[in-house]
């Protein structure tokens, strides 16, 4: 999955200088209230935090009240959608015109029927409404798939991406997977250059993938953590 | 199929013959919304009548609106925030009070459909959900009656439900929502019913589904209009309640004597009038009154579903926030003197515990001063605790008095130690209720 980035930032927060006695305090509330929340600065959303303070002294602002800076040294974890990243989420709801995903557990995102390739036809099985690889039948997309897909657009206040189902290399990610050497095989014995190229392609998207398993993780315990904090604080 | 639809629409002339499913209504929808942004509006104005329809619905018109509403909810993707927005005022207008079962239904869906199908329209149906949490004025008169509870119940809870299928699809829709609750929250100058029931869907979503996410803030939100409500209401009229009683009574006996000559003539009116008068300006009181029998019922369901420790941490911080910090507030405290009663070995004394921390050891002298006073409040009327908790917390007190004797010079300035001061006087109040019933 494409979209995360850690990255080293040097800030700069600003405390009120009633937090005095409480600065690291201070420091990572400020930080926690930019969570889950896009900001222009970053680029993206903030997911995750890690915090050095560089040193002991700070300056102080003049004015009536005398905020003091105090300079940080921070990983941040921040998730950038952009168009036609390729991203992963799993379905929640599932209808002819519409399909809803939820990516990172956090990011809504909607795929709509124009957006939703001809080779999936939509079903109602056992009840159950199911999009169906007209190629596959084994390729199938219901509620609770993760499934691939490319932006098309983010809307970073509500944090909602609009997908797109429409290039072949998007789908039920445990399809993809499972057939992903079969495909590129297939794929490099007709058009040999593509296919290979896909094939890279398709490896790097893998690798990025495990990569934001693991980064997932660890933003998991990291907002654990701030919450923690925040009702410690309290 | 446009010409169709509008023959339909016009009358239903021969309805039987005319048979759409439903994938073509939705394109039928569609193609008009795609109209209506070159410039073609017929279809699109067609569609925005009928939902206009609202008044004594006839059953064909009902099936129309339900059907007019189903596609739109297929076709969400195709509206436009600029070019559509008569469409989009005039659902977000449509009250679920003023509907059936069915049509309720149909309204709440495409709400969930269009809050999902992009970040533009959320803020738009979560406001329309939160505002059908009250019934327009027309309803409040039938509010009473059996067919408006019935009413009421449909209503409320197909939007808490469309509020929770919303936040499945959207997961940090919470937070959002949790803010236009706030904003819409009507103030203290709303009519009684109105904000009894607004408070009431708080509550519920406070208990319901999304409770760990907004409660905190909802049970926040409640205190904060239970203290503007109190503060409404000056110290006076209540003090005035006991020594009035006595010119109450002579009074009613003087009007008794009257009566007797004017043989029951007139009686009623002047009687009437001073209750008014002694109660009057109390629609405050009212409210007040409601909303805290709201606020305990929904503690006391708390403490029987076994969640009162949570809700009771947002209750203490919001004492801490505002009842703390309110100046006279009268009322309002016994919400937490309550939930400690309902559980006086983890709440009763945490709170106890809470006061004396701040009083003990909190910078300023205001919330110091005014912990204590709550503390002795709450300790003389707190049967529910064990006499030796409520003497050790004095005894701390007092230790902590003596302290502070030793560590100044003695000299004797009421504004310099007046935390000292309200600390003695604390200790002064609670000792003898202490003594007695041991003695």
């Amino acid at each position: 999955m494409e979209g995360l980035k850690k990255s080293d930032a040097n800030l700069v927060v600003y405390i009120h200088p009633s937090k005095a006695k409480k600065v690291s305090e201070a420091i990572l509330r400020e930080l926690s209230s930019l969570l889950f929340k896009f900001h222009e600065t970053f680029d993206g959303v903030l997911l995750a935090y890690d915090v050095k303070i560089l040193s002991q002294v700070a300056k102080i602002l003049p004015g009536i009240h005398p905020y003091f800076g105090v300079r940080l040294k921070a990983e941040l974890l921040t998730f950038y959608p952009k168009p036609n990243m390729l991203l992963e989420g799993t379905v929640v709801k599932l209808g002819q015109q519409s399909m809803h995903a939820i990516v990172l557990g956090f990011s809504s995102a909607i795929i709509i029927q124009e957006d939703i390739r001809d080779e999936f036809k939509y079903k109602v099985k056992h009840g159950k409404e199911v999009f169906v690889s007209r190629g596959n039948k084994r390729h199938q997309i219901e509620v609770g798939t993760i499934i691939r897909f490319i932006v098309k657009s983010f809307d970073e206040e509500v944090l909602h991406i609009c997908g797109s189902l429409v290039p072949d290399h998007t789908g039920s990610v445990g399809w993809l997977d499972k057939n992903l050497e079969e495909w590129s095989h297939a794929d490099s014995l007709t058009k040999k250059r593509t296919g290979s190229e896909g094939s890279r392609e398709m490896l790097e998207h893998n690798k990025a993938m495990v990569d934001g398993e693991t980064l997932y993780l660890n933003t998991d315990h990291h907002i654990k953590k701030s919450k923690r904090r925040r009702s410690g604080d309290s | 199929m446009g010409v169709q639809l509008a023959a339909e629409q016009a009358g239903f002339v021969e309805m039987e013959n005319v048979i759409f499913t439903d994938s073509e209504l939705v394109h039928h929808v569609r193609d008009a919304l795609r109209a209506a942004l070159l410039g073609d509006t017929d279809n699109y104005n067609q569609l925005v009548g009928v939902l206009h329809h609202s008044e004594r619905l006839a059953p064909d018109e009902v099936a129309l609106l339900v059907t007019s509403l189903k596609a739109i909810t297929g076709a969400v993707s195709y509206v436009d925030v600029v070019h559509h927005h008569s469409l989009l005022s005039c659902i977000c207008g449509m009250s679920l009070w003023n509907y059936g079962p069915d049509v309720m239904d149909a309204l709440v869906e495409l709400m969930t459909s269009l809050a999902a199908s992009s970040g533009k329209y959320v803020d738009l149906c979560l406001d329309m959900l939160v505002s059908n949490f009250m019934p327009p004025y027309s309803f409040l008169e039938s509010l009473k009656e059996p067919r408006g509870i019935a009413r009421k119940d449909q209503v409320l809870d197909r939007v808490h439900l469309a509020l929770k299928d919303i936040a499945d699809l959207l997961p940090l829709i919470p937070w959002r929502l949790e803010k236009i609750i706030i904003d819409r929250m009507p103030n203290i100058y709303t009519k009684e019913p109105l904000i009894v029931i607004y408070v009431e869907n708080m509550l519920r979503l406070e208990s319901g589904p999304m409770g760990e996410l907004v409660g905190s803030m909802m049970i926040t939100a409640v205190m904060d209009r239970l203290i503007d409500l109190d503060v409404e209401i000056p110290w006076e009229e209540i003090l005035q309640d006991d020594s009035n009683k006595g010119i109450f009574e002579m009074e009613l006996e003087d009007l008794e004597v009257s009566a007797y000559y004017a043989e029951n003539d007139g009686d009623e009116l002047p009687r009437e009038f001073l209750r008014q008068r002694l109660f009057g300006g109390n629609l405050v009181a009212e409210k007040l009154d409601s909303l805290l029998v709201l606020t305990l019922e929904h503690l006391k369901s708390c403490n029987d579903g076994g969640r009162l420790i949570q809700v009771f941490e947002c209750l203490l911080q919001s004492f801490d926030k505002t009842v703390l910090t309110a100046y006279k507030s009268k009322f309002t405290q016994f919400v937490v003197f309550y939930v400690c009663s309902l559980d006086p070995e983890n709440c009763g004394k945490k709170f106890a515990s809470m006061l004396a921390n701040i009083f003990m050891n909190d910078v300023y002298a205001e919330r110091r001063m005014s912990a204590v006073a709550y503390l002795a409040s709450y300790l003389s009327r707190a049967k529910f605790l064990p006499p030796s908790y409520v003497a050790t917390m004095l005894e701390s007190l007092v230790d902590w008095c003596s302290d502070y004797c030793k560590s100044q010079d003695g000299d004797v300035n009421p504004k310099a130690h007046r935390v000292f001061y309200s600390g003695c006087q604390v200790c002064d109040d609670l000792t003898p209720p202490l003594i007695i019933p041991r003695a």
